[in-house]
Parts: structure tokens; C-alpha cells; sequence
């Protein structure tokens, strides 16, 4: 199926023979086929809120998702179905992980807590699983990686640091400082004698993973390197950065392989199908871009969703891929059944920009809260709880959602009163250690649109 | 209408911080937060250059993009403003900045995360122009006091420039040709890939 597709695509080829460089620039002709019906083959609805992580199982068999939910979804992937909701993050999780062994995942998140989940199989559905709390870094987890023997665990910090981690006695083992502003990304080398990282500062380093000790730079690009893939055998690092740029460069020496983009879009995701070598980039603009290893060759460039990509995954049998966005689901594309360069934008307005005429309290919802919360009774996996008969509710009383400690011990009672004065004063002084953020309305006319909705909408 | 450019000249920047500080200093931009920064490449040694940096105001702002709740909009003019009563924290356009323009507080809700804080090209918020609501959040309107953005008014060495896209080009323009050919705005070559 790959050979032809590819027979539609033209390419050409630039030299730079200034620095005696080969750069490659891809050109996508327009294709003859069109066909303004196009759609997602499948929407897959688990999460509460945007999808910022995902991870395959080694033996492709599960798949695992991280959202702004606080929530890890663990699905099957024959055929695709949620199997069981992981909850023990405070925060938005940003990224998980399996390990070689698929026993293990590794959690991280906006709470700066690595948790890890040990699985048993066959999975069954909706069984509770307790987290281990590995540890904590002192900002953001936005990266992980497993060694290739169990029994370590990377991690890719905000805080600027790698962290090391002995997985078995459960314990830190060094954190590596050194990347200039946020760690980004984080691999183990082959052998895990080594480890890769980039960051916001542009670099991809090589440390030693036995002591930690920075090795030299193996790339420095100068905008942020968000995302990348070694592979030593090939000899090639392929990486996206934020200023848009897809380059693939030498890993042994400053060779450059190829370089794709000049949208000045940032690239945010990137997954490497080693096995069927396609390796495929996902934008700030929803946009994928997916490349043939061998021949470094592009077999599809198209916009999959509205906003952002914050991460895909190529299917095994590579004729589809999920997608991961701003959306509350995530998408599955078949990746050569149709010409999608031509879909501009697809998907739904985004909740914030209600395409019809509304009130100003149903406004006021869906820009201020809707992000965190449902009006649904089994609205439960959000961020937030739901405000499905929420007046008269004891603050922090919602069978199934994990409350702050501030908001168990509250002795708030919601009603008009107290909304009006949470949203008033802001959480932070009326419920001081809540999850919330601080949301406040300065207007009392927007205050009492927005209760007169709620009292309406969660009956 | 005037579309608003910030543009350092990397041959004039002495590394001073005036900028910085006249940016923190005129908004009352909280403890932890810099609005602007200074990078110098090369420090201390041959080909050494600094340039000053904040948000650049993107004309197709990535952070826009990829904002959960919609926070950010564009003025008439091309400044990218934010409204602090939608922002969530979320972090996602730290992801997608390129300049590393966002700025959060250390301690806030989410993760100890608050508002995203960012330069609004001395052009306050969405909250009434020059209001005591809009300082609180965003810092001064200048624009709409008829003002330039004060960390290019405060530059010494008038590096930094700041206003209108068309007069920033002439100014700058009028450098280049006085200096000679080689000497036009650093890292353009590398940021636009007319070299190497």
C-alpha cells in the first residue's frame, strides 16, 4: 500500500553544494483525487479533557494515553477499547510510558510526581490499580523512557533537570543538570550505557548514564528541540523543533540528512515505527507529516485536527494512526484510503467558540469552566467534578472524584451565595488549597448569568 | 494601521539589562518573573552578541494555537494579548513558544502553576485601557497613553527597537547600509535559512 501512494507523490530534490551538504526539500504536488467528505475513521472517547500523552505497549497489543484529566487511560488495541482508568496524578498528566517488559507504566505529570502502575495480565476491564510513587521532580514531568532491562526510568523535567531512577529499590538515583531552561525529551542509548535528552535550549546532549556526566553535544540547533528519535544502527537522529523544522541529521557526525518545514509552526510530537520505518511528526496546527526511514521520502502530509498534535502513534499494520489534541477524544486516521492534503481543519468548533447565539451565563460556563467540568451526571472524568446537581452539594462530597485535602475538610455548601462568592473573591481565598485555579468574574451581572445557567443546567 | 515589530540590533547590545529592568520596573512584574531577557551567544569569547528577548508577537502565534481556553487574541495593531481571567495555568504555550516568551509564577494552583504571564508590548489587557484592573494584571498601557514600549525607549544604545514594522525596517535599514553588508539583524540567516 505504502509503494502506491507513494507512486503519487512527486518529489524533488535541492543540493546545497555551498557547504557541501545534502538538504532535501520535499515538495507534495497537488493530488488529483478530492474528496471534501473526509473524516476520522474512528473518535476514541475516554478522557475528560485534551490528551497530551500516548504510549504503545511493546507488543502492540495496549495502548496508553495521559490528559489534562489528571487521568491515564489504559485501552486495548484488538480491537480498540478502553479497558481501565488509572487515577493517583494531583495534577494534568503529561506523559506515560510502558515498560520493555509491558508489566510496568510510568506516569509523569503537572504535579511533578512519576508514579508507576504495575499491570497483570490479561487486562481486565475497570479494575483499580494503586500507584507507586516513584518520586518527585521540582517542576513539571514531560518525558520518560525505560531502560531496556527494567530497571531504570529517565525522566525529562521543567525544572531543567534528567532524572534517574532505580525502579526496583524505588529510589532516585541522580538528577542530571546541565540543558539551559527545560529538559524536553529523554531516551536511553541501546545499550543503556548512554542517554540522549533535549530541551528547551536547543541541544540534544549525550550523557553518561552510569555517573551522569555530560558526553558532548550532539546537536545544537539553536530553537527548542521538543521532540526526537536516535537510531544507532542507522546511524540518524531525527528531530522537531520549535521553530517548525523536521531534520535529520547523522548521529556520528554533523552531517545533515534531511530538513523539512519553514511553516514556523512548532513541532510537537513525533513516533518511530521502527519496525515498518515511518517515523511521523504532529504540529501546533494539527498538522502530520509522515516519513519512509529507507528512503527519507515523504508518504503523507496532512491535517489530521483543530490545534495542536501533543502526540500520535503509527499502528503496527502502519495503514492508520491516533491522533492526540486540544480534543477530549482521540482521533484514528487511516493514512493512505484517501488524499488528505485537502482537509482543511477538520473536527468541531472548539467548546470556547459556540457557533451559535448563546446566553451570556452558558458563555460564561463554557469559556470559564467547561474546560474542568461537565454538567452530566456521569461527567466524572474531568479535571474538575461535575456540577451535575451541584447546589445544595457539600463542597468536596462527589463520589469518585479525588478532591484536594482543602476541599474534603470544606465545610462549604454550594448556592447562589457561595458560587457568587467563590467566583468573587477566587478560590484561592475562599477555598484556599483547592485544585482550582484562581477563576474569578469581576462583574456581577456575568456572576449571576452564569448561576442562572448552572441552576438551569444541573438539574 | 501600524503593525508593531520589536527588532535588536545584536551590534549595538551591549548586555546592559536596562531593558529588563525598566520592563519590570514600569509593569511591577512580580517576584520570579521576567518579561524580558537578555541572551548573550559566544559569551566571552570571539563573535560574542546579545540580544534582547520577550514575545516576539508572532503574526500566526503558535501560543494561540494551542491554547486550551482560548486565551489569547491579536490587536489591530499585531500585539498578542492574553486574558488572565480565562488562563489556566495549562502550560501548552510554553510547549509551542519558540522564544520561550511565557512566564509563570512560582507558586499558584495547578501544579503550582497561576496565570501565564507574558510582555504585552506595553499594551495592557482585554480590561478597560488604562484602568486600575488592566495595571494590576498586565502592567501600563502605553500604547494607549501614545507611548513606545518602555524597554526600547530605555535602551541606551538604542538597540532595541520597538513601534511600527515599516518605521523599525527604515531605522534599521538605515544602519545597514552606514555599517556595511554583513552587519543586518543576527540570525536571520540561521531563522529564515538563507545559509548553512
Amino acid at each position: 500500500m505504502v509503494r502506491i501512494y507513494k507512486s503519487k507523490i512527486i518529489m524533488i530534490f535541492g543540493f546545497d553544494f555551498k557547504k557541501g551538504i545534502r538538504n532535501v526539500i520535499i515538495f507534495l504536488m497537488p493530488l488529483f483525487l478530492i474528496n471534501t467528505n473526509v473524516s476520522a475513521i474512528e473518535k476514541l472517547i475516554a478522557h475528560g479533557g485534551p490528551v497530551k500523552g500516548l504510549a504503545v505497549s511493546k507488543n502492540k497489543k495496549y495502548m496508553a494515553s495521559a490528559s489534562f484529566d489528571y487521568s491515564v487511560v489504559l485501552w486495548g488495541l484488538n480491537p480498540i477499547e478502553e479497558k481501565m482508568t488509572l487515577i493517583g496524578h494531583d495534577a494534568a498528566v503529561n506523559t506515560v510510558k510502558f515498560s520493555h517488559s509491558n508489566n510496568t507504566l510510568a506516569s509523569g505529570g503537572d504535579d511533578n510526581k512519576i508514579l508507576l502502575w504495575q499491570l497483570k495480565y490479561p487486562i481486565k476491564k475497570n479494575i483499580s490499580i494503586e500507584p507507586i510513587i516513584l518520586g518527585e521532580h521540582r517542576g513539571k514531568v514531560v518525558d520518560l523512557d525505560f531502560s531496556k532491562d527494567g530497571k531504570y526510568l529517565l525522566t525529562a523535567s521543567w525544572d531543567g533537570s534528567i532524572g534517574v531512577w532505580d525502579i526496583i529499590k524505588r529510589k532516585n538515583i541522580q538528577f542530571i543538570k546541565g540543558h539551559k531552561g527545560p529538559v524536553y525529551s529523554v531516551k536511553y542509548s541501546e545499550d543503556n550505557s548512554q542517554i540522549y535528552s533535549s530541551g528547551y535550549d536547543g541541544e540534544i546532549r549525550l550523557w553518561n548514564a552510569k555517573n551522569g556526566n555530560f558526553i558532548r553535544p550532539l546537536v545544537k540547533n539553536g530553537w527548542g528541540i521538543s521532540v526526537f528519535e536516535v537510531n544507532e544502527e542507522k546511524n540518524f537522529i531525527a528531530y522537531g523543533s520549535t521553530d517548525g523544522i523536521i531534520k535529520v541529521v547523522k548521529l556520528n557526525e554533523d552531517k545533515e540528512i534531511l530538513k523539512i518545514g519553514n511553516n514556523r509552526t512548532p513541532v510537537l510530537s513525533m513516533y518511530y515505527l521502527k519496525e515498518k520505518n515511518l517515523i511521523s511528526f504532529g504540529n501546533a496546527k494539527g498538522r502530520m507529516i509522515i516519513l519512509d526511514t529507507n528512503s527519507w521520502s515523504l508518504v503523507r502530509d496532512f491535517n489530521a485536527v483543530n490545534g495542536p498534535i501533543w502526540d500520535n502513534i503509527l499502528f503496527p499494520e502502519d495503514t492508520s494512526l491516533i491522533v492526540a489534541g486540544l480534543d477530549d477524544f482521540l482521533t484514528r486516521w487511516e493514512i493512505f484510503d484517501f488524499p488528505p492534503e485537502i482537509l482543511d481543519r477538520p473536527g468541531p468548533a472548539r467548546r470556547f467558540n459556540p457557533l451559535e447565539e448563546v446566553s451570556n451565563g452558558e458563555k460564561q460556563f463554557a469559556r470559564k469552566c467547561s474546560v474542568c467540568h461537565t454538567l452530566n451526571s456521569d461527567g466524572k472524568k474531568r479535571a474538575g467534578p461535575t456540577l451535575y446537581k451541584v447546589f445544595g452539594r457539600k463542597a468536596g462530597t462527589l463520589k469518585g472524584y479525588k478532591y484536594s485535602e482543602a476541599l474534603l475538610k470544606s465545610k462549604i455548601i454550594w448556592s447562589e451565595k457561595t458560587i457568587n462568592q467563590l467566583f468573587h473573591e477566587g478560590p484561592d481565598k475562599v477555598t484556599p488549597g483547592t485544585k482550582m485555579p484562581i477563576q474569578k468574574m469581576k462583574r456581577y451581572d456575568d456572576r449571576k448569568d452564569l448561576i442562572t445557567f448552572l441552576k438551569e443546567a444541573t438539574k | 494601521m501600524a503593525r508593531m515589530k520589536f527588532l535588536c540590533d545584536a551590534e549595538r547590545c551591549i548586555e546592559c539589562n536596562a531593558c529588563v529592568t525598566a520592563c519590570k520596573n514600569e509593569h511591577e512584574v512580580p517576584w520570579g518573573i521576567n518579561r524580558r531577557r537578555v541572551v548573550t551567544i559566544q559569551d566571552g569569547k570571539p563573535g560574542e552578541r546579545s540580544i534582547s528577548v520577550a514575545c516576539m508577537h508572532c503574526s500566526d502565534a503558535p501560543c494561540m494555537a494551542v491554547c486550551p481556553v482560548d486565551c489569547f487574541y491579536q490587536t489591530d495593531q499585531g500585539v498578542v494579548l492574553h486574558s488572565k481571567d480565562l488562563c489556566i495555568g495549562c502550560g501548552y504555550c510554553f510547549y509551542a513558544c519558540p522564544f520561550g516568551a511565557p512566564q509563570y509564577p512560582q507558586a499558584g494552583n495547578y501544579g503550582s502553576r497561576g496565570k501565564m504571564d507574558k510582555c504585552t508590548f506595553c499594551a495592557g489587557g482585554p480590561e478597560t485601557d488604562m484602568s486600575g484592573d488592566e495595571f494590576q494584571k498586565y502592567g501600563r498601557n502605553r500604547l494607549a497613553e501614545g507611548k513606545l514600549p518602555v524597554c526600547a525607549e530605555m535602551c541606551s544604545t538604542k538597540a532595541l527597537l520597538a513601534g511600527d514594522g515599516d518605521e523599525v525596517a527604515n531605522i534599521f535599514r538605515e544602519r545597514v547600509v552606514s555599517r556595511g553588508f554583513g552587519s543586518g539583524a543576527w540570525g536571520w540567516g540561521t531563522a529564515y535559512q538563507l545559509k548553512g
